[in-house]
């Protein structure tokens, strides 16, 4: 497939400011985002944590952001950090509008950083490519770089309690299919007549008192208890039993688009909310949940929990490619079966498609999942190409099965943010 | 951290004595510590200053935003703090005949501290020792304050949001005018002021004519000779005509004082003189907070501007008297091993270290054909530049380049030279700016040559240099008791997200209850959105996004946060 056709210009940004900050930081003057210390604080989480809340009854706005990093099924590394602010001068200028113009402001685009270099070569020689396919660093201020130095692991399954509580995540109120599992557990509720472990006084008082009804001995008016007679299989017991344990389980699948539109920040709100979201399942499914991560451009692709987070942006945008991978697994490895399926997708909206490949595959993910979030990342309240064909294709009247999401990020990607658009996307009503 | 060995020490000496043969000017006594690895890590957080005050935030980690210069080296393998002794840190990995190199590197970084007069403000001081006071200051205070003390870190924390705004050229300034006056004789506020202010004004605004102007400087000198200073000045103030003429300017006069006197050198001065919040009996401790806050700030202001001379200078220093000491001998190879890993030009990318050293050079060069002068500027044929060479000597070189030391800090080296001399630099180290494109043939993105012109070399390099906001306090536009501040407009808008706390932390600073605004530059799309998005999404790509440029006010008061456009 001609991949070009389907870029946009603000794909060619994205793509152009990812292969200029690598550039930086290997070659330039670039100061690194953060100074590495060998102790993450000389107080714990929970300290910090206490701090930041004094903070707001002090009347201040909270300093502590908390970059976590899924490492591996069911582990995160969370690093705390600060932001100093200070008035200092921005990148934005768009005196020559005729390079890049991604006209938001603050984070925006200005016009391309020249970089400096040395040596032989003509003015018009290439010197050097970069890919953006392959080994990226996902982002500057998630302390990507190396997680397993500054970062404190954490079971994601305790972040999910932390989360549920902090931010009054709501509950899953039925969990749907359950399986089988490995486990078996021992009761009493096995019945068996004559010999047993416990005596069911009541079943067995029923059966002698049949017994003796058949024998003519009962006399309904005058009932003298004295007079049964107990046969010896009257008696009946309780004892062990062993039975399977049935246990829901939970696969999610959590898609996002890395065109080129969606470097920097949009990346940086959807990695962050499916990696809540996850906590959550965890916690929801009692750590049942097997996570599978697709990416996609114009085809998609899926990878591993790591590259998810790492991946950077490559090329256009074909929305519909990544729902269609969706259904191909699950039937392919029938998961509908025995799995509570979810899928989460984020993205910026801006499709080459106008909905016809796309709605029908959504409406087949509808018909086998318990939930679909989609969470629309944008700058400004513009409705966008997905949104749009979302409304004309019926799928937001279903809202038990399909919810969508528009967040703003104009002023920044925030924690609360991330926690509406996950709420909206989670909630049962 | 342990002080070097006596036998390591005694090889430093001699290093110094032949640094001092070469024209290196280090006064006093240098003190040398070995560190660890460990120590240099949980340093940098302090900026390498080992009794920093104590921040909790420096702990955490801190997100530091991309312009925001490292005041140090980030040579991992010695540090040197300008202080007075001054001290420097050795990794304690380093095989001697390292040491020796980088002592050389650090002798030349002290000759620039102690010589340089951007660092005017700090040759008198024991920075380290000060610093530690005012650590041990501020820890008092939050032993007093008890379970209060929290609210010494949210003043640290809100004072440093404004501490790159400090007022370091102001204080340059006024050393500058004392300087001054030293040199010139007593010429006296009032004088000053009736020549270079009262008169011009008039000359402006076309009152008085130049003739006028230079007549009165007669007469000043003559009263000055016939009735000596004292009373000369008297008289000459005195004389009738002067005083029907200007009938008002003992009182415009004296009002101009009260408004000098008025003036403070930055947001942090303003807001100790000033601020009903501190100027309460018991908020008197944030004095000290603030106080120390800014020194630090003062501090390091002159090493951020001049980074790239720093370490040219030192890198250039270090080469030369290494390579000319005989005591490397073997060594050699290791030498050139890591001094190419400092010293590389990088194929793409930028080092302030080789730039640093190579614009010295070029320099001494320059000087040493004689091309610092007029006449080569007239000389436009590139063959004949090439060629020119007036043999002006070693002697006169070395006087240039130590000049250049002297006097120069970041901009001014990179900016002095005129054009045509640049674009010989640039050329002679084979520089160039480098650029990106999308490639969709390939799928890649390219990075190329884009221009070989001094021009835009210089331009890129200027981009590179620190330059905080220019912010100045506005009183009369200021709401009654409130605080105005008016971020005048150099081309760069302010990074808009971090505007909100900053102006936070002001309003606690300066008082609540009291507005406090900041006007500045935005940019804002003319047409409506749908163009830009059809530009930016494909369907419309020649329509370009246009910006317009307007004055946008940020308020908070009573806690509210608003932003309207002028």
């Amino acid at each position: 497939m001609d991949k070009g056709k389907f870029v946009t210009k603000s794909d060619i940004i994205g793509m152009r400011r990812l292969a200029e900050d690598e550039l930086a930081k290997r070659n330039g003057i670039y100061v690194p985002a953060y100074s590495p210390s060998p102790l993450v604080s000389l107080e714990s989480f929970e300290d910090l944590l206490k701090k930041d809340e004094q903070r707001e009854k002090d009347g201040f706005p909270k300093k502590i952001k908390i970059g976590r990093i899924l490492a591996g099924p069911g582990k995160v590394i969370a690093v705390p950090y600060v932001e100093e602010e200070k008035l200092i001068h921005g990148e934005f200028e768009p005196k020559e509008p005729s390079d890049d113009g991604n006209g938001e402001e603050g984070e925006g685009g200005g016009e391309g950083e020249s970089v400096a270099g040395s040596g032989e070569g003509e003015v018009g020689d290439v010197i050097a490519e970069k890919s953006p396919e392959g080994e990226g660093e996902g982002d500057d201020s998630q302390a990507g770089d190396e997680p397993g130095e500054h970062g404190i692991e954490a079971e994601a399954y305790k972040i999910g309690k932390e989360l549920s509580e902090k931010f009054q995540l709501p509950n899953l109120k039925d969990r749907g299919k359950k399986v089988p599992t490995d486990q078996y557990i021992y009761d009493l509720t096995d019945r068996h007549r004559g010999s047993g472990q416990l005596l069911d006084k009541k079943e067995t008082l029923k059966s002698i008192v049949k017994t003796n009804i058949a024998l003519g001995r009962l006399d309904m008016d005058h009932i003298d208890t004295t007079k049964l007679v107990v046969g010896p299989n009257d008696k009946v017991y309780r004892v062990l039993s062993r039975e399977k344990v049935w246990k829901s389980q939970a696969v999610v699948f959590f898609l996002r688009d890395y065109s080129g539109s969606m470097y920097g920040e949009p990346t940086k709100a959807v990695v962050t909310q499916h990696l809540m979201i996850y906590a959550w399942l965890l916690v929801q499914y009692e750590k049942l949940v097997i996570p599978r991560f697709i990416v996609h451009d114009t085809e998609a692709k899926e990878i591993t929990v790591n590259k998810y987070y790492r991946a950077s942006v490559n090329g256009g945008t074909f929305i519909y490619s990544a729902f269609k991978l969706v259904n191909e697994i699950v039937q392919n490895e029938g998961l509908d079966r025995d799995y509570n399926i979810y899928v989460f997708y984020g993205s910026d909206g801006e499709d080459f498609d106008d909905g016809r490949q796309t709605i029908p595959e959504i409406k087949k993910i509808l018909g086998y999942t318990n939930r679909m979030g989609v969470c629309v990342v944008k700058y400004g309240d513009r409705e966008s190409e997905f949104e749009k064909y979302v409304k004309k294709g019926n799928v937001l009247d279903n809202r038990e099965l399909f919810r969508m999401h528009a967040m703003d990020i104009s002023g920044g990607v925030t924690d609360e943010k991330n926690i509406e658009a996950i709420k909206a996307l989670i909630t049962q009503d | 951290m342990e002080l070097i060995e006596q036998r390591t020490k005694k090889i430093m000496e001699e290093c110094r004595k032949r640094a001092a043969d070469a024209g290196l000017e280090v006064q006093g006594e240098t003190l040398e510590y070995i560190i660890t690895n460990r120590d240099m890590i949980e340093l940098s957080s302090k900026i390498m200053i080992p009794t920093l005050y104590d921040y909790w935030v420096h702990d955490v980690e801190v997100i530091k935003d991309k312009w925001i210069y490292d005041a140090y080296p980030s040579n991992p393998y010695e540090t040197v703090i300008n202080t007075r002794p001054a001290i420097s840190f050795y990794n304690d990995n380093n095989p001697d005949w390292l040491n020796v190199m980088i002592f050389y590197h650090v002798l030349a970084h002290i000759d620039f501290f102690q010589n340089n007069v951007f660092f005017r403000k700090t040759w008198d001081d024991d920075f380290c020792g000060q610093a530690l006071a005012d650590k041990r200051l501020l820890n008092s205070i939050r032993e007093e304050m008890g379970a209060e003390k929290r609210w010494v870190d949210y003043v640290i924390e809100f004072a440093r949001g404004i501490d790159n705004l400090v007022g370091y050229y102001s204080e340059l300034e006024e050393a500058d005018k004392v300087a001054r006056q030293d040199f010139f004789g007593t010429f006296s506020e009032k004088s000053s002021f009736y020549f270079g202010e009262f008169l011009k004004q008039r000359h402006d605004e076309k009152t008085v004519e130049m003739k006028f102007y230079y007549d009165e400087i007669g007469r000043y000198s003559q009263c000055v000779k016939q009735f000596g200073e004292k009373h000369g000045e008297a008289i000459f103030f005195d004389d009738y005509i002067f005083r029907s003429k200007f009938p008002e300017f003992s009182s415009v006069f004296e009002k101009s004082k009260k408004k000098q006197r008025k003036k403070t050198k930055d947001i942090l001065q303003y807001l100790i003189e000033y601020s009903e919040l501190i100027g309460k009996e018991q908020n008197n401790w944030m004095k000290d907070v603030l106080g120390t806050i800014r020194k630090t700030s003062l501090y390091f202001q002159p090493q951020i501007r001049t980074k790239i001379g720093n370490e040219g200078w030192a890198s250039l220093w270090h080469e030369r008297l290494f390579l000319a000491d005989e005591r490397i001998k073997g060594h050699e190879v290791d030498y050139a091993r890591v001094n190419s890993g400092v010293l590389v030009d990088p194929r793409i990318g930028f080092n302030p270290y080789s730039v640093g050293m190579h614009l010295y050079e070029f320099i001494g060069e320059l000087a040493r054909k004689g091309k610092l002068s007029y006449g080569f500027q007239l000389v436009k044929d590139s063959e004949a530049r090439r060629k020119y060479d007036e043999k002006k000597g070693e002697g006169y070189a070395r006087k240039v380049l130590f000049g250049a030391r002297k006097n120069f800090d970041d901009f001014m080296l990179i900016n002095f030279l005129p054009d045509d001399d640049f674009q010989d630099f640039v050329n002679k180290y084979k520089l160039f700016v480098a650029g990106t494109r999308f490639n969709p043939d390939k799928w890649v993105i390219e990075i190329y040559i884009k221009s070989r012109s001094g021009k835009a070399y210089r331009e890129m390099l200027n981009r590179y240099l620190y330059h905080p906001p220019y912010v100045i306090i506005d009183e009369e536009k200021a709401k009654p008791n409130g605080l105005y501040l008016n971020h005048v407009f150099e081309g760069r808008t302010l990074v808009t997200k971090y505007i909100e706390p900053v102006l936070r932390g002001l309003e606690f600073l300066w008082g609540r209850g009291n507005t406090v605004q900041l006007e500045t530059t935005e940019f804002e799309m003319e047409k409506k959105d749908s163009d830009l998005r059809a530009w930016l999404y494909g369907r419309n790509q020649d329509v370009e996004p246009e910006f317009e440029k307007v004055r946008v006010l940020y308020t908070v008061s009573d806690k509210r946060f608003a932003r309207i456009v002028l």
